[in-house]
């Protein structure tokens, strides 16, 4: 078991293998070697703890992402690559917006591969088919582009 | 787990933050790059950090194209039409090789282009077409050197000959790595200096014309970085190996693959013999037919790990080679494939590798083929194998006997079916025979005494040829073939029970026409428990009998 202590002080107790989905946990059990101390999670809440910790133990037994995933990916596994496919990690990401860009935070500080790219492909969902103000909306977005900017920009659009 | 008050209260003091700055450009890259471009070009215009991030996908691919095809038919104001895109896209590449900002960003670029003018067409409108040749050349090469870190140039379909100045501007671009040609013509053959690609396609399967046919060398690219080669042209192919040839060893290389005619085999053979990196091989020949017999020194391709061609080939390659993996196509279809298994399997059984996986695209999987390939390749870990015929593996078995009744042919009679009726019964008259066919095998080998397949066998695939797939337009109505014998979950799990006793290490089985996409995979999990899966949808009531 590892315990694990997030940055409101909350102490949590984990198996080791869910812990090790971590590349940041991994490494610093690694380092410390074998010993009871709690280790510090200084940029992880508790809030959004809980749904990473629901998310590594459901996905504890999934093979480990591999580097060359990309290179030798059929079109099914593209596709697949792509698209959510599990109810329950649909179901996990039907979250609010605030939770989710934590989750992503968090999975990018604990280093957790599979949930950040699953985190992001909820969030290239959100923008799929949406304009551009409503992309400014759902992200609170302020256009901050000069006049001559904006009409750079649409002309690069044009062009590219 | 948070409460729902928690929740509540965590989503009111975050719900004010401006997103497009919470996340690390890395990660909202990682997002962006799910999406297309379209998605792209509407990211771009919400903020400038957007826009930052979206333009290296906007950037990273640009066409550079002019259709000039003009016909008696055509009317002026298409002709004006075909005019002014040209210029346009003239006009755009100029603008982005001066733009500082975003000329770094390309990293490809397509150039497509035709002039293709008939006589008929109004002398002034063809002398338009025909002037605006040269600055479009002209303008492509200016431009190029501003495009610092473009790695990658795909010239695709063009009914003229390639023009020297841009075989000259590619040559000289630092940085180019992968230069693709798709019907390409070289009217040029030799130029200096030489391209230094690390990736070269050579893609002529569509269009293959060759204006010069006298040059005996095609002497535009150095092998001196060349990584990978794909020359799929008849035209242009022993040119280019006479060339590579010629330049001394190609050390780098470690994969080609060659479209070919049969006889430019001592050329190739004369090739490889100068690329000590090869690691993979691919060959297909324009033909069957008896290949040349040329030899290639025993110390060549000492890393050569992947074979995939006519079999001749295989058997040269393979002796006294780590070769692990060989997918033969069938060439000679004069001999019986007994006689051919009996010449080729002791070459594979020479290799240093050893081989472990093989693929005999056009080899039936019968008792006779089996015993042979374990007799010859006893190390083997991975078979594929062209899917049985009927009646090929004896019947007499343990399972037969458990369940031998005929499937009851209630209510469906292709005489009185509609065509979607009709196609549902096809597909589960093929889920059945395909059933059938793995399960027969297995039947088969748990039934004898001793191990007729390699012992470390892990996995093996049938083929399906589409063209043994129960077809209803084949058939009149009335004489569908009938249902065959079937075997349920229970009778599969039972064998694969039986069949890993003398095989520990098998862990799939599967047959359709790709393995990837097999219309039945079984495979062992983890736990040991054996699991079915399919690429297709198995029809309901077929699932429901399984």
């Amino acid at each position: 078991m590892v315990i694990l202590i997030t940055s409101d002080n909350v102490k949590y107790v984990v198996e080791k293998d869910v812990a090790e989905l971590s590349v940041l946990v991994k490494n610093m059990l690694e380092d410390i070697g074998p010993s009871d101390e709690p280790i510090p999670l200084h940029n992880v809440t508790s809030t959004v703890f809980n749904k990473v910790l629901e998310y590594c133990i459901y996905h504890r037994n999934d093979p480990p992402p591999s580097d060359d995933d990309e290179g030798c990916a059929s079109p099914l596994h593209k596709y697949l690559a792509s698209h959510i496919c599990s109810e329950w990690d649909q179901r996990f990401f039907d979250v609010d917006q605030a939770l989710l860009f934590d989750i992503i935070l968090a999975a990018n500080y604990l280093d957790i591969k599979t949930l950040l790219d699953d985190a992001c492909k909820a969030v290239a969902h959100l923008i799929q088919g949406k304009s551009t103000e409503e992309i400014r909306g759902i992200f609170n977005i302020v256009n901050d582009f000069t006049p001559e900017e904006e009409a750079r920009v649409k002309k690069e659009n044009v062009s590219s | 787990m948070p409460s729902d008050r928690d929740t509540d209260l965590y989503a009111r003091e975050m719900g004010d933050r401006n997103y497009s700055t919470v996340l690390p450009y890395d990660v909202w890259r990682e997002c962006f790059l799910l999406l297309n471009r379209k998605e792209h070009k509407t990211l771009s215009l919400t903020c400038v950090s957007f826009n930052d991030i979206c333009l290296s996908f906007l950037f990273e691919e640009i066409t550079y194209s002019c259709s000039i095809y003009f016909r008696k038919s055509h009317d002026t104001l298409l002709i004006d039409d075909m005019l002014n895109a040209a210029q346009r896209s003239m006009d755009r590449l100029r603008s982005l090789a001066r733009d500082a900002k975003l000329a770094p960003l390309v990293r490809k670029c397509t150039l497509w282009y035709t002039f293709n003018i008939t006589s008929a067409v109004d002398p002034y409108y063809a002398q338009k077409g025909r002037d605006l040749y040269d600055p479009f050349i002209d303008t492509f090469t200016a431009c190029l050197p501003s495009f610092l870190n473009m790695k990658a140039v795909d010239l695709m379909h063009s009914d003229s000959k390639m023009d020297k100045r841009i075989l000259a501007a590619l040559a000289s671009h630092p940085k180019l790595e992968k230069v693709f040609f798709r019907s390409v013509r070289f009217g040029v053959h030799v130029t200096k200096p030489r391209m230094t690609p690390v990736e070269l396609v050579i893609n002529n399967r569509e269009s293959d014309v060759n204006p010069n046919s006298s040059s005996k060398v095609l002497d535009i690219f150095s092998g001196e970085r060349l990584e990978t080669l794909k020359i799929w042209s008849l035209a242009y192919a022993p040119k280019l190996f006479r060339s590579l040839t010629k330049q001394g060893p190609s050390k780098c290389l470690t994969s080609i693959s060659v479209f070919m005619k049969l006889e430019n085999i001592p050329e190739f053979y004369a090739f490889l013999a100068l690329c000590p990196a090869l690691t993979r091989i691919e060959v297909e020949l324009n033909r069957p037919g008896i290949v040349p017999a040329h030899s290639i020194p025993a110390k060549a391709l000492p890393r050569l790990t992947y074979y995939s061609g006519p079999e001749e080939i295989a058997k040269a390659l393979t002796p006294g080679r780590p070769v692990k993996k060989v997918h033969v196509h069938y060439r000679r279809r004069t001999f019986s494939r007994q006689s051919v298994m009996e010449d080729i399997l002791p070459s594979f059984a020479q290799s240093i590798g050893p081989l472990s996986f093989l693929i005999l695209d056009q080899t039936k999987c019968t008792p006779d083929t089996l015993t042979l390939i374990s007799a010859h390749l006893p190390r083997l870990t991975k078979l594929h194998l062209l899917s049985p015929e009927e009646n090929t593996f004896p019947k007499d078995d343990l399972i037969g006997e458990l369940d031998n009744t005929p499937e009851p042919q209630g209510g469906e009679n292709p005489l009185f079916m509609t065509c979607h009726e009709l196609h549902s019964l096809e597909r589960k008259l093929n889920h059945i025979m395909l059933h059938t066919r793995y399960m027969d095998i297995l039947n088969w080998s748990t039934s004898r005494s001793g191990r007729a397949l390699p012992s470390g066998l892990e996995s093996l695939h049938l083929i399906v040829d589409s063209m043994a797939l129960v077809k209803s337009s084949r058939y009149d109505r009335s004489e569908m073939p009938p249902h065959q014998r079937k075997y349920t979950t229970g009778d599969v799990l039972f064998a694969l029970k039986t069949f890993v006793v003398d095989y520990p290490s098998f862990q799939s089985l599967s047959i359709g026409q790709e393995e990837e996409y097999s219309n039945f995979r079984w495979a062992k999990d983890a736990d040991g428990a054996w699991n079915l899966y399919s690429y297709t949808d198995l029809t309901p009531d077929f699932r429901e009998q399984l």
